[in-house]
């Protein structure tokens, strides 16, 4: 009954402020960060991006025919690298997807990074019935680096496609992955899309289906279009082997992915997002694990973002426009507006002290619109309406999902990164390379 | 030093010795008998392997009638100069007095007393199974009743029982016909297994057991591959072939251009890597085996493997070597080569049709007819089958009412190269035996082929068909129109 009855005053509450102070000032005094940070970004241009990019379909479709129609007579060889350290029991689903491939003049070569489980045997057997084309040991672990970089030493093909053991690839995503290759010549590394394939298993796995969808599918396809694209994901990504060369291949990660786009950026070169390159992964299905793994991504911008590749910040050689651009886009975004919101959130609590809950929950409709258009945005966008659509109930959760727990995340790991440089001693590196990376900054 | 080319000597138990010493032609001088000598020492010092080889050929206790089972010592100079050759004889020793002779000479006539030995050769020794039917007394009379396996050089299947280095021409020999030899003793009860000395494995195509085996490229097959580490620089993850990181006598990485300068601590060596002139690069590099034999080239995959058993005679083996029974019970009817009676040439041709591994050979059957109008045909008839075993080892042959047949078995793929080959050989040696021989004549007659898929009996009976009179005389006659051939 008590509950009852709270509901009801909140509810009324809410009528009150909005009745009362419907003025556009205090609405911004309020939710200033909502409509000056979040809706001009996330949502005004990414519609303005999306319907631009669906009307302009037609024309992009004839220019990947003739894309499509030039690879296919070219048919490049095409080197499927994938490194990883005990991933032996994914390895046959990947290879069973790589089968089915349209295009079919590639070869598969499995880097095992020191597994200490049954690897060798899966993939010792699997090379010998021809299912890949070469599996490569190294007996002792040398990080996911040095793996992918002596993966792509060994490969002979003109594309490096690298993917991750437990992906598993749609039926023409390799040759989606190389067209924009040939649409321009400046092109020297694309991106595939990457979905959520246990997106059903349970509520974590299904706000981070829709996360994908909104922050892979929609925000990296509107960063492409502007061409301030700056992450392949290292889940399914194509380079061109003479630039891998050139730039000298991964560096010491956690995030190696975003490292190396930033590396090709630098060399003068474009790096495209291919949206219909589609590569479904399983994410992790625990909320503490999710935990784990989005700390190492964030900890990684702080790391090559603000640190290593600091000089595209600066006026020096290095300077772009559109690299600066693009840089200062994601720092922006992910983390400045991170600690905006951490400031925006203590003034809330101190000014509004009182009022607090009405705020939450007005924050919450007007957050619940906003996702709404973005699921109309994602529906205009993605190839397979159908399958995804069963999304949208999970729209009134994924405010509190990416409007908090995420940011959080984000905070501890940005926060932790600055002060105490945790990246580099990170276990998803064996030791005898990260005190490498720390004798980088310290 | 002794001139004399032999001398017989008798030692302190009465026993007369053959002192040989230089070359001797021990079966033709009609001076040396049987009955006149009980052992042989080979006194010969100098170190001729290839002339040592043949004193030891024609003195030969498994081969020469007059020698048969007398053991027989070297002089200890010898030992360190026959290779493996070392092993036929019995022993070694100063000389022809020595106590340890004597002592072995008294071994094996007991050895011979006891088992009840023939102490003859029996028949001439024109048959796989004959000439190792020998062997077995031999070593009989030796006090082994166990046959251990032992990898020999230059023999076709690598291991054999010991008794095999006897036989001088190993290379010949081929693996199933000696397998077939064993499994036809154990079928008789002549001996039985006693542990599998070892699994080896021999060429699918030919059946030899000299292989090579060659590391190569899994790409073009080519052996030209070498072998180089990878170092791994962990400052910057770089990882490249060694030589990449070879700058003025020290280690500097490509990517970054630091110098490496500690193991463990700068860089370590993950994994070697193979390269190939074919710009492969690969982790494990293949095997391909190579038969030095016939030169097909397989992988240690396709190789046949074949068991190796230790044997051990039985009594009744014994028995039956002793009465030379065995002869009689173990007539060669193996499919390959050596003289065999009629019966025991159709039964392998009846054998090769049955047999699916020869789906893809063809056998020929050349007939020859003869004419001999002097004594002792059969003698005749060995001397002339011995030459051409000795210039074809692989045709089996046999005789049959002034026919001979010589059986050749070639692969599908080289049906005409093999069959002119042996044809050619055959009417020389015919014709060299024919001028040789007043009294002997032999002419071709007829081939047969026959395939696999055809009917065994049709053909045997087709083989052993009649010809009309008129038609040998013709064949004959045109042998009487060369004016030296006229009687």
């Amino acid at each position: 009954m008590l509950l009852v009855n709270r509901a009801m005053m909140v509810f009324y509450d809410i009528e009150m402020c909005f009745s009362r102070n419907v003025s556009m000032d205090t609405l911004l005094s309020v939710y200033w960060f909502l409509f000056l940070i979040e809706l001009p970004r996330y949502y005004l241009l990414e519609i303005f991006v999306s319907i631009r990019y669906a009307i302009l379909k037609p024309f992009r479709r004839k220019m990947d025919d003739k894309a499509r129609y030039v690879l296919f007579s070219e048919n490049p060889l095409v080197s499927i690298l994938v490194p990883g350290k005990n991933e032996g029991k994914h390895i046959y689903t990947l290879v069973q997807s790589l089968r089915e491939q349209t295009y079919t003049n590639y070869e598969i070569i499995i880097v095992d990074d020191g597994s200490d489980d049954t690897t060798p045997y899966i993939c010792r057997d699997l090379e010998k019935n021809g299912l890949i084309d070469r599996y490569v040991r190294i007996n002792e672990r040398c990080g996911k680096a040095g793996a992918a970089n002596l993966g792509a030493r060994l490969a002979k093909g003109k594309y490096i496609v690298h993917l991750d053991a437990d992906s598993s690839l749609d039926r023409d995503a390799i040759e989606k992955v190389i067209i924009p290759f040939y649409t321009n010549d400046r092109v020297k590394a694309v991106g595939g899309c990457v979905k959520v394939r246990n997106g059903r298993y349970n509520i974590c796995t299904s706000l981070q289906a829709l996360e994908y969808l909104k922050v892979i599918m929609v925000g990296r396809m509107v960063t492409s279009e502007l061409g301030i694209y700056h992450i392949i994901s290292g889940a399914f990504g194509a380079f061109e082997r003479e630039t891998l060369d050139k730039i000298g291949y991964w560096d010491i990660g956690p995030g190696l992915d975003g490292d190396i786009t930033q590396k090709i950026r630098k060399a003068g070169y474009k790096v495209v997002f291919a949206k219909e390159a589609v590569c479904m992964t399983n994410v992790p299905d625990r909320w503490w694990r999710l935990y784990l793994q989005r700390r190492r991504w964030s900890r990684s911008l702080v790391r090559f973002r603000l640190r290593k590749h600091s000089d595209i910040l600066l006026p020096n050689r290095n300077w772009r426009v559109i690299n600066w651009l693009s840089n200062m886009e994601s720092i922006f975004y992910d983390c400045i507006c991170n600690y905006m919101w951490f400031y925006y959130v203590i003034g809330l609590l101190f000014t509004y002290t009182e009022k607090l809950l009405e705020i939450m929950v007005v924050a919450w409709l007007i957050r619940l619109v906003f996702a709404f258009i973005a699921f109309a945005v994602i529906m205009l966008i993605t190839e397979r309406r159908r399958e995804e659509f069963y999304l949208i109930k999970y729209l009134p959760l994924s405010t509190f999902y990416t409007g908090y727990y995420l940011r959080v995340i984000r905070l501890i790991s940005y926060t932790s990164e600055f002060f105490f440089f945790r990246s580099y001693k990170d276990e998803w590196n064996p030791r005898k390379t990260s005190i490498w990376a720390q004798a980088e900054w310290n | 030093m002794p001139s004399s080319t032999y001398t017989i000597v008798t030692n302190s138990r009465k026993r007369k010795i053959l002192v040989v010493n230089r070359l001797l032609t021990t079966a033709h001088i009609q001076e040396i008998k049987n009955e006149q000598f009980d052992a042989i020492f080979v006194n010969i010092a100098y170190r001729s392997y290839e002339e040592t080889r043949l004193v030891m050929r024609w003195l030969s206790p498994t081969r020469v009638g007059k020698c048969f089972l007398k053991p027989w010592f070297a002089h200890s100079d010898l030992q360190d100069s026959m290779y493996n050759s070392t092993e036929l004889f019995d022993g070694f020793c100063e000389n022809p007095m020595d106590e340890v002779f004597a002592d072995f000479i008294e071994d094996v006539y007991r050895n011979i007393e006891k088992y009840g030995i023939q102490q003859e050769i029996t028949t001439d020794l024109d048959t796989t199974s004959k000439i190792l039917a020998n062997l077995v007394k031999f070593n009989l009379s030796r006090g082994q009743l166990t046959y251990t396996n032992y990898a020999i050089k230059g023999l076709a299947s690598g291991y054999s029982e010991r008794y095999m280095i006897m036989y001088d021409n190993l290379e010949t020999l081929r693996l199933d016909e000696r397998l077939k030899f064993a499994h036809k003793l154990e079928e008789l009860g002549y001996s039985e297994r006693i542990r599998l000395v070892e699994r080896v494995h021999v060429c699918r195509e030919c059946g030899d057991s000299h292989q090579l085996f060659i590391e190569c490229c899994p790409n073009c097959g080519s052996s030209d591959i070498r072998q180089e580490a990878m170092l791994h620089h962990f400052r910057c993850a770089n990882i490249s072939p060694e030589s990449t990181y070879f700058k003025d006598g020290a280690l500097v990485c490509p990517k970054c251009r630091r110098t490496l300068r500690h193991i463990g601590v700068d860089y370590d060596r993950p994994a070697t890597v193979y390269s190939c002139d074919c710009g492969n690069t690969f982790m494990a590099s293949s095997m391909k085996v190579l038969c030095t034999h016939c030169k097909n080239q397989s992988t240690p995959e396709e190789l046949t493997p074949i068991d190796i058993y230790e044997y051990k005679l039985t009594p009744a083996g014994i028995e039956a070597f002793s009465t030379d029974e065995a002869i009689y019970q173990i007539e060669s009817s193996d499919i390959y080569s050596g003289r065999s009676t009629f019966d025991n040439f159709c039964e392998s041709i009846r054998l090769f049709s049955a047999m699916p591994s020869y789906a893809n050979h063809t056998i020929f059957v050349l007939r020859y007819h003869y004419i001999y109008e002097g004594k002792e045909e059969d003698a005749q008839i060995s001397e002339v089958m011995r030459s051409i075993m000795m210039h074809n080892a692989m045709v089996k042959l046999s005789s049959m009412d002034d026919n001979f047949y010589v059986l050749l078995i070639a692969g599908n793929n080289k049906v005409d190269a093999e069959y002119k080959f042996t044809k050619k050989s055959l009417d020389r040696i015919f014709l060299e035996q024919s001028e040789d021989n007043e009294m002997f004549d032999a002419r071709w007659l007829k081939t047969y082929k026959f395939t696999h898929e055809d009917d065994p009996e049709e053909f045997i009976n087709k083989i052993s068909e009649k010809i009309e009179d008129d038609i040998l005389e013709d064949l004959h006659e045109q042998s009487e129109e060369s004016p030296e051939q006229s009687s």
